[in-house]
């Protein structure tokens, strides 16, 4: 199986608002970011993949499975992790998990067991025993992410799942996607708004708007090599080569401690090296700018 | 990263079939409700009366057999109940069913109360359908889980000792022939216990669904069966109303259904022929009890229709007032609230295929 899920000319209106309109699109097996505004379709698009929407037109497959005719199927090699808060009232961490997987189809044991070692996995192993209801946001996303993972689920569907969490919180939970994906051979489709997050999880990225998508692809394809910009940093007068650089028609831009300097038409990277070598600038640092996942978001977004 | 930290291993175990994947609500939301104490409490005062209709068919069993104790202490049973017990076999245990129902519906709505209102409230309160239904899980399996755990109390309370009870009267008449005899009655109680379960269980989950605050859920239960039974009283008082005033009574609706599924009507007549034997010795109706002229007076095991006792007719009908509308007029109306309480549930929890 090359594919991880396929839709094909898919439409699903709520009223008059169409949340996805013709929508056709394919994902290879891997950790597939999902970008787009707000109201872009995002969360239809999940909701169509599990199965849990009547969709007005179309078809599609997830995991090789029909998602009109088995969405049990579909949900059962698939793990959620919703975006909202949202718990099994009056449960500890550990019955909450055993109880997603019992929900799941597990027998009780199975799920006992099983939940006992998802939740080490993501880190809770010391919160099993208390009540979920007490947890921090950071922890209630873990728990989520262990209730979606403690059937073994094929394909992981993660909505916003950093959203609230401490940055440390959110390094950890980051780390553990790209583990599953990376090492433990389940794919992942990564919903967010921070781009920093799929960048750093995902390889591939499906950009959304308006129920359509916007464009889709590798994200070290998508991120262009430009030829006409170049990151540069120099040793101690970055001002004034900043200065004469502006003299010479360059557009800068700061960047952090470097320089983002695009040329003018018809030159190249040799007028930095002449610069340099005609007023003694100590270049340490030079290589072409290539598009960030943000700039390509933008570019997408703003088509 | 500790040095046990055994990382994630992937799971190829055996799945459950999805008919009982909703058995897995049932099972989480029974243990959680036996994780109060209340509820414990309830269900240990639940069973007291089981324990007296166990008792009673101990008691009738051996008083069938003739044991002297027990005679004496039902010296002042008619002599016909007191010759042939046999030939009331059926009618008395028919009525110590009524009378237990009678009670349990009373316990029951009590019990009812405490596991009922935070099914669905708190699921709404704490937002847990995406969890349930973003697994292989149909909206209707999660309903009839849910209806699973109130069943569950339910019949513990009322199926459950009702057949040990009948066990108990089979075994201690000593005579396996009178299986067959009393098997209808066996049927009628599991069918009036799986009625009072499912009735109960819906309407209870119709009004946990509409609050997410399971306290309001559990005023709206009481007040609803203190209001339903108040206009019941009220309409029975009304002149024009009294014949059908016990169909505002959700508690009375049942009795009604159960009445006529445990044949309870013929249990009375049965009884008023034995009163009516006595009433020909000499005796005279008084409320419940039969007074003869000697002063001597015995227990009347039957209902009298009030305008029968304030009239001082001597003509003992068998049933009172209050069965004199058909029985099917109350399984209509049970229907009825059946069919709301889905079309509540439906309306209240719906599926994710929405705005939100």
């Amino acid at each position: 199986m090359d594919k991880l899920f396929e839709l094909n000319q898919v439409t699903k209106t709520y009223g008059r608002i169409r949340a996805l309109s013709d929508l056709t699109v394919s994902a290879p097996v891997g950790a597939i970011g999902l970008l787009g505004p707000n109201g872009a379709g995002k969360t239809t698009l999940i909701r169509t993949l599990l199965g849990l929407i009547s969709i007005n037109e179309g078809n599609g497959q997830v995991l090789g499975l029909d998602i009109k005719r088995a969405p049990l199927k579909v949900r059962q090699k698939v793990g959620f992790v919703p975006e909202d808060e949202c718990l099994f009232p009056s449960t500890v961490g550990i019955e909450f998990v055993s109880y997603a997987g019992e929900l799941s189809g597990m027998c009780s044991s199975d799920a006992m067991q099983r939940a006992h070692e998802v939740l080490d996995y993501v880190g809770l192993g010391e919160a099993r025993y208390r009540a979920t209801d007490s947890y921090s946001t950071g922890m209630k996303q873990r728990l989520k992410l262990g209730a979606a993972l403690v059937h073994d689920p094929q394909l992981l569907i993660m909505d916003e799942p950093t959203n609230g969490m401490d940055p440390p919180g959110r390094e950890d939970l980051i780390e553990l996607c790209r583990d599953l994906c990376r090492n433990k051979g389940i794919s992942l489709l990564y919903s967010s708004h921070l781009l920093v997050d799929v960048e750093a999880v995902c390889d591939y990225v499906i950009v959304m708007g308006q129920g359509k998508i916007l464009t889709q692809g590798q994200i070290a394809d998508l991120k262009i090599v430009q030829q006409q910009a170049f990151e540069v940093r120099v040793k101690n007068e970055q001002d004034r080569f900043k200065e004469r650089l502006t003299e010479m028609g360059c557009q800068i831009e700061q960047h952090d401690d470097s320089l983002i300097a695009t040329m003018p038409e018809g030159r190249d990277e040799r007028m930095l090296w002449e610069l340099a070598a005609n007023e003694s600038f100590q270049i340490r640092h030079l290589r072409p700018r290539r598009s960030s996942l943000e700039d390509v978001f933008l570019k997408a977004v703003n088509k | 990263m500790p040095i046990f930290d055994q990382g994630y291993q992937h799971w190829n175990g055996q799945l459950s079939s999805q008919l009982w994947r909703w058995w897995a609500v049932t099972r989480n939301g029974v243990r959680m409700q036996f994780r109060s104490k209340l509820t414990r409490f309830c269900l240990i005062a639940c069973f007291g009366p089981a324990l007296a209709l166990a008792a009673f068919m101990i008691l009738w069993s051996l008083f069938e057999q003739g044991n002297t104790t027990i005679k004496t202490l039902l010296s002042f049973l008619p002599d016909d109940l007191k010759n042939l017990p046999a030939n009331y076999r059926v009618t008395m245990w028919t009525l110590a069913y009524h009378f237990f129902f009678l009670v349990q519906s009373f316990l029951l709505m009590i019990l009812v109360l405490l596991v009922g209102p935070g099914l669905i409230s708190k699921d709404l309160r704490f937002n847990a359908l995406p969890l349930y239904l973003s697994r292989p899980l149909r909206r209707w399996e999660y309903f009839l889980g849910k209806l699973g755990v109130i069943m569950f109390f339910v019949l513990l309370v009322t199926a459950a000792p009702a057949v040990f009870a009948w066990v108990l009267g089979v075994l201690f008449s000593l005579k396996l022939s009178i299986f067959f005899e009393v098997l209808p009655l066996l049927w009628g109680i599991l069918l009036v216990s799986l009625i009072i379960a499912v009735v109960y269980g819906l309407w209870m989950l119709a009004l946990s669904s509409l609050s997410r605050n399971s306290r309001y859920v559990a005023m709206m239960w009481f007040g609803w069966w203190l209001l339903s039974g108040a206009l019941s009283v009220i309409l029975f008082f009304s002149s024009g109303f009294a014949e059908w005033s016990n169909l505002a009574s959700f508690t009375r609706n049942v009795q009604r259904v159960q009445e006529h599924i445990l044949n309870t009507e013929a249990a009375w007549q049965k009884v008023d022929q034995i009163a009516r034997t006595v009433q020909k010795a000499g005796g005279k109706a008084i409320g419940r009890r039969l007074e003869f002229d000697d002063g001597d007076d015995r227990l009347l095991l039957t209902r009298v229709p009030r305008s029968h006792l304030q009239t001082g007719e001597t003509n003992i009908r068998s049933s009172s007032l209050r069965s004199l509308y058909p029985w099917y007029w109350s399984a209509g109306v049970l229907v009825f609230m059946g069919v709301l309480s889905l079309c509540i549930l439906m309306f209240r929890v719906k599926s994710l295929d929405r705005l939100r």
